[in-house]
């Protein structure tokens, strides 16, 4: 099939055409999925390198049961989120236990004197709030506000209740506006 | 998009700076990633192929026996049951007639021969016996 085509072809049937050994399959899907696994994972985790992990498992994982996918089970969205949180749960408790020394500390006096900050600093405090945010906050508040994903698309992903995820985004969004309150007026939020 | 309806003191003001400057896919990445789709496809193609040379020995032992096909072709095993009933059935009537049947063979053979009590010396083809004689 030309790969042009490919454009319109679900992804169920893009399954199907790369465990029959289509190559521009791949190609599609990767294009289509691997560009959100990595934000949401770099999001998650806070470190480049781990997220391009992250995503490289996902997908890896999706290449391997490809041949025995069940077309209308399972989103095919849903199901890469899905593994990817996984996955950064299990780096994150990693590091909780094995690396916690080794998470840097916030510099002091990072973010003072921005007057006309760029965007990439005011994104760098969401991460460093972000960060110490609980996992299932983090996930519900990166899905949700920065990945846009409905409330119960993220519940499927989280496998809990729609009402759980609100309560989750609920309570991340108040810790963040917490951890950033300090931040705002240095990032100059407080001009209008 | 996201959601921005219920903004917390304007969070939505970082959601935005960190939608603009989320984390992108690398050129490596995406080579990786196909990468490994090519060793996977590799992989899922030759179990294909085992599976694909394991059919034919599958196959012949598989292969049905002569009688299978015989009670096949009479329509199966009920079929075969039904005519395997009746010819034993003949056979029996055969050797051994129930003594209703034999009475009613010997009234048959009374009404159509008269005053012969017996089916023994019976010519049922008389008109034979002048072209025999005849040569």
């Amino acid at each position: 099939m030309p790969y042009d085509a490919l454009s319109e072809v679900s992804d169920d049937a893009l399954l199907v055409l790369f465990a029959n050994g289509d190559g521009d399959a791949a190609r599609m899907l990767t294009l289509r999925h691997a560009p959100r696994l990595m934000r949401v994972a770099g999001r998650m985790l806070g470190d480049l390198a781990e997220a391009e992990d992250v995503a490289q498992e996902t997908m890896l994982r999706l290449w391997r049961i490809a041949p025995e996918w069940r077309a209308g089970e399972a989103k095919v969205t849903t199901w890469l989120q899905r593994v990817a949180m996984n996955l950064c749960t299990d780096r994150l408790r990693r590091r909780r236990t094995v690396h916690i020394d080794a998470i840097p500390e916030p510099e002091d006096g990072q973010a003072s004197a921005m007057d006309g900050m760029i965007e990439a600093d005011r994104s760098r405090a969401l991460q460093m709030a972000l960060d110490q945010l609980p996992e299932r906050q983090r996930q519900a508040v990166v899905l949700r506000h920065l990945e846009g994903l409905s409330n119960p698309e993220i519940a499927e992903v989280m496998d809990i209740g729609v009402e759980a995820v609100e309560s989750l985004t609920a309570r991340g969004k108040r810790a963040l506006a917490a951890a950033l309150a300090g931040r705002r007026a240095e990032l100059g939020y407080d001009d209008g | 998009m996201a959601d921005n309806s219920d903004d917390i003191e304007g969070l939505e003001a970082f959601f935005a700076a960190g939608r603009i400057s989320a984390p992108e896919m690398s050129d490596g990445l995406m080579a990786r990633i196909l990468g490994d789709a090519a060793v996977e496809q590799a992989r899922i193609q030759a179990r294909k192929d085992d599976a694909r040379a394991a059919r034919p020995v599958l196959a012949s032992a598989a292969r049905p026996s002569p009688w299978r096909v015989l009670i096949e072709v009479l329509g199966g095993r009920k079929a075969v049951a039904g005519l395997l009933t009746a010819a034993l059935a003949g056979l029996w009537l055969g050797f051994s007639p129930p003594q209703p049947l034999s009475s009613l063979t010997q009234t048959v053979a009374q009404s159509v021969l008269g005053s012969a009590s017996s089916l023994e010396g019976l010519d049922l083809l008389p008109t034979l016996d002048t072209v025999l004689t005849q040569g």
